[in-house]
This record gives structure tokens, sequence and C-alpha cells, in this order.
């Protein structure tokens, strides 16, 4: 098999897992998709490197959670930021759960965000989520319970009525701490 | 809200997914394009590096032709830079520093090593089809002779110390092709262990090890590595010796009595005699050992660990580790200069070369190269 051969089986069996990761992280699938295009470009320059490695998909989740950094960095300005979900008016339906979590998410600054999307998504360590954003470990951790509380402040109110999706929401607050977990 | 009520809610926010486009196509198309503009980007670049650390042997620029580099002909006349994006070699006359024109390969090309004698270059192509090739190219003239065919994705190269015969590692066909260099015909391939990746040969040229990667992913029960020894007299295959898992070089002491091999997944360095060829006890190193280099007296081999950013100095005569130096992060290629005293290491990420003082084992102030640096070859 070539390096090119390769490469396409490679971004094949990763691109459907990668473009969740990406729709995660900026909550439009078309641009998810542009961030799964432009990523795996950018895997195939170090091609020849990243297959030596079994650790391929990793090296492809930090190069996309990177580009969206990176894009999310020259967009900043044009994005208003607001801690809190728009308001609705009282009669019309209740939005689909989906656009509940979503709007939560897009509340969180774009590094709480990846965190959140790398833990509890990708199923990374804080040790591996650490190596990708290029941080200490303590500031994932205290990213991700910043991240956590604001969205268990923005989803608390939201998620009634809905149910639980697997488990009930429970009040355990997530000190970051490893003993915690 | 704990992980599992999280993760429940995140795979509510995926559901209404929409069809794939063909993103693995469009990103290959993308990704050739980023590469060229990157190559071409990167020539200026690479000048420099050499002028900066271009010290080298052509021992050693035989070890690098492992791995597509710059390895010289004798006497340091020449350079070879082989160019995977573009299938170009370029020839480089080091007296000036200037390329020469590129000389077309064959698809792919990933190593290149060159004759004891100069005379003959030989690049690695790893095809676009069930099979790969070697381009010999004739330094003299620096044309390209007919392609060699040789097995399943070729990678790595080794050509024994009488210039008799080349060695090519067909990674997909679990074989090794020796190549006559006398007529540049393949012989027969010699069935080895599962993905070769690297081949050293005793300095006597009587035995060749190859480092085969094995099959398995990671630390998965089984995925042990393997080392092949072939007689280089009758191309034969000796019982494969096992290894740590994962390993991907290997090196040769120059008094070609002990073989060391990096278990990338293990964490540890095999070191084998060649006497008895067996496995020794595996030494501790950083995590991801990723390239090792043997100094020319051959008491340290210097391990990169890429995974913990340091090199690990090893006693040869004790096969003890020593202190890990602080290097980089993802360090990715080592070098020796030929008096010992320096041990030179691609930083890949930075990205820098770090000097380690051998007398001291203290690295140096890190050195500003292009992006990605990959190998270091040193001149005589």
């Amino acid at each position: 098999m070539t390096a090119a051969e390769e490469f396409i089986e490679f971004a094949e069996v990763t691109s459907p897992r990668l473009r969740r990761t990406a729709f995660l992280l900026c909550g439009d699938w078309h641009t998810a998709e542009d961030l799964v295009q432009t990523t795996l470009a950018k895997v195939f320059v170090s091609w020849r490197k990243i297959r030596r490695q079994d650790a391929a998909h990793a090296y492809a989740a930090r190069t996309l959670v990177n580009t969206y950094l990176a894009d999310k960095r020259l967009k900043r300005v044009a994005e208003v930021l607001t801690g809190r979900l728009p308001e609705r008016p009282v009669e019309s339906p209740p939005p689909e759960l989906r656009i509940v979590v979503l709007e939560a998410l897009a509340t969180l600054p774009p590094r709480g965000r990846a965190v959140v999307v790398l833990r509890y998504w990708e199923d990374m360590s804080v040790e591996q989520v650490a190596a990708v954003l290029g941080c200490s470990q303590g500031n994932v951790k205290s990213q991700s319970a910043r991240a956590l509380d604001k969205l268990r402040a923005v989803l608390g109110d939201a998620l009634d009525g809905y149910g639980p999706p697997g488990r009930p929401l429970e009040a355990r607050h997530e000190t970051g701490d490893t003993q915690h977990g | 809200m704990d992980e599992t009520s999280l993760r429940g809610l995140l795979d509510i926010a995926l559901s209404r997914e929409p069809p794939l486009g063909p993103v693995a196509r469009n990103s290959l198309r993308a990704g050739i394009k980023r590469r060229r503009r990157r190559r071409a980007q990167g020539v200026a670049g690479s000048a420099a590096v050499v002028a900066a650390i271009a010290v080298a042997i052509p021992a050693i620029a035989a070890a690098l032709g492992q791995h597509a580099g710059a390895p010289q002909t004798p006497g340091g006349r020449a350079a070879y830079v082989v160019n995977g994006g573009t299938d170009t070699v370029t020839p480089i006359t080091t007296a000036t520093n200037t390329p020469g024109k590129p000389i077309k390969v064959g698809n792919y090309p990933a190593a290149i090593a060159i004759t004891p004698d100069g005379k003959t270059a030989y690049v690695v192509n790893d095809g676009s089809g069930s099979f790969g090739t070697v381009t010999p190219i004739t330094t003299a003239t620096n044309a390209p002779g007919k392609p060699i065919r040789v097995g399943n994705f070729p990678d790595a190269i080794a050509i024994t110390p009488d210039g008799r015969t080349a060695y090519v590692a067909n990674i997909n066909s679990n074989t090794v092709t020796p190549i006559a260099t006398a007529t540049n015909t393949p012989g027969r391939p010699i069935k080895v262990g599962v993905r070769p990746r690297m081949i050293v040969i005793t300095p006597d040229g009587k035995t060749a090890y190859v480092v085969n990667q094995g099959a398995g992913i990671g630390n998965q029960a089984g995925s042990f590595g393997t080392v092949t020894p072939i007689a280089t007299a009758t191309n034969t295959p000796g019982r494969p010796i096992k290894v740590g898992n994962g390993p991907l070089v290997i090196a040769i002491t120059p008094d070609g009595k002990t073989v060391y091999v990096p278990n990338s997944s293990t964490d540890t360095v095999t070191p084998i005699a060649t006497a008895t060829n067996t496995p020794g006890k595996p030494i501790k190193v950083g995590r991801i050992p990723w390239a090792i280099a043997i100094t020319p007296d051959g008491k340290t081999a210097y391990v990169a660990n890429s995974g913990t950013d340091t090199v690990t100095p090893i006693a040869t005569a004790t096969n003890t580790p020593g202190k890990p130096i602080k290097v980089g992060p993802e360090p990715q290629y080592i070098a020796i200069t030929p008096d010992g005293k320096t041990v030179y290491v691609a930083i890949f990420k930075s990205p820098t070369v770090t000097p380690i003082a051998t007398a001291t084992n203290t690295p140096g102030k890190p050195i500003k190269v292009g992006k990605d640096p990959y190998v270091i070859a040193i001149t005589p």
C-alpha cells in the first residue's frame, strides 16, 4: 500500500468520528466537515512521520482542536459571547433538546469547550487533554470544572421537562481532583 | 452533572447527522497541495540547516539512508536530498552548497543509501501499486537508472560494507529484497518478521539485522516485535529474536558486538549480543523511544524519548541507563559528530536542533531550524 492509499484508508475510517468531534466543537455540520478536511490535509503533510506511530487518530484529534482554536481566534472579534441562552417567548414550543445542548455548549469559551469535548466525547484522560492543548493537567482540571459549572448553570433550568438522557443529572460537583475523577 | 449524563447530552447534540461527503479524497488532494507548498518554502531553510550542522561521516550517512535524509558521497563532495512530495532527489554540491537539477525517481521516494565507493545512490520508492521500486543513481552523472522492482511498501535500505549487496525492507510483504549492485538485479525475497522497518549490517558484513515492528497495536498481547538476523553469504534468515512492542529502529555498536532496539510501546531498549543472537534484559528509558545513535567509541547509546521529551544515555558496557537529558518537544532524530563530542537531536515540534555535550551530557542552546526537522546528516 502506498502512503497515499494508506492515508485514504485512515482518513475514511477516522473522518466520521472526527466530524462528530468537530461538530461538538463548532456546532455546525458544514463547518465541521470543513474543519475535518483541513485537519486531514494537515495530517497528510506529516503522514510519513505519523504513520510510524500507532497514535494517528490522537494526532488527528489534536490537529483538529488546534485548527478549531486557531480559527476561533481569528473569528473571535466577530462573535458576541454571552453567558446565557437567548430568551424565548413563553408560548412557543420548547426547542429540541439537541438545540438546547448546542446552545449551552456555545456559551463556553473555545478552550473550555475543547476540554469538555475531548474529555467527555473523545474519552481522553486529563493527561491526554493536557497534551493536546499544550497546557498543564491542573489547567485542564480547572478549565473542565469551570466549563461543567457553566454547563450545569446554563442547562439547569433548560433541561427541566426533557427527562434524563441516560442517567439523571446529579448535583455532584466536579472539583477537578483526581480522587473525584 | 456527571460524566454519563454529559456524554448522553453530547450524543443527543449529535443526532440528525447529515451524510458525510468525500472528505478523505478531498483532504488527500488538499494535503498534497499543502505539502508541495511547504517543500517549496522549505528549500531555503534546509540549506541553512545543512550549513549549521552538516558535519558527517559516510558511516553515519549510510545509516541515515534508512529514512529519507541527506546522505553524502565519501569525501563529502555531494549530498542527496530525497523530496518525498515531488518524487525527486536533489543533489547538493557540498563545497558550494548549491543544489543541482532534481533527479526524477519513482513514486513516493522514502529512503536512500550510497555505496561505500560513492559511485551509486540507491533510492527506495514506496511506489503506487502493489510493489515498490529502487532507483539506482550514478553519482558521477546524476542520471537515474532503470527502476528495480522490490516488495510492497519498501521503506528502508542498507548496503553491505563491501558494496556488493543492497538490502531493502518491504513493510507490507514481510520480506527483505537483496539487490546485487553489480547488475542491479533483485534476488529472491528473504522472509523476515511482520512489518520490517529498518536494517543494520555488522561492520564485517556477515550479518544483516532487520527489526520487525510486529502486528499488534500498542501493548496488545502478542504484539511484540522481533529482530531477524540474515546471513549475507547465503541470504538466509536466522531464528527471529524477540524484543519489546513497537520497535521501529535499530542501531549497532561500531565493534559489531551489540545491536540495540528501542521498543516504542514498551518504553525500553533491548540489547542483543550478536555473538549469540540472544536478547539481554530490556533497559528502561523514557516514553516512546523513537530514535537511537551510538557514539563512535561505542561507549554510549543515546535514545530520544519522544513521549517524555528527553534523551537517555545508555552505558553500553553495563547496559544501564543514565539520567535523562531534558530536550524540546518530540525529539525525533539523533546524530553524533565523528569526534563523538556532540550529539545533535532534531526536535520535531519546536522546531530546533539541540546539541548535547557528551562529556557532561548537558544540553546546549537549541538551534532554530526549518519546520518539522526530520533527520540530520553530519559531514566527515
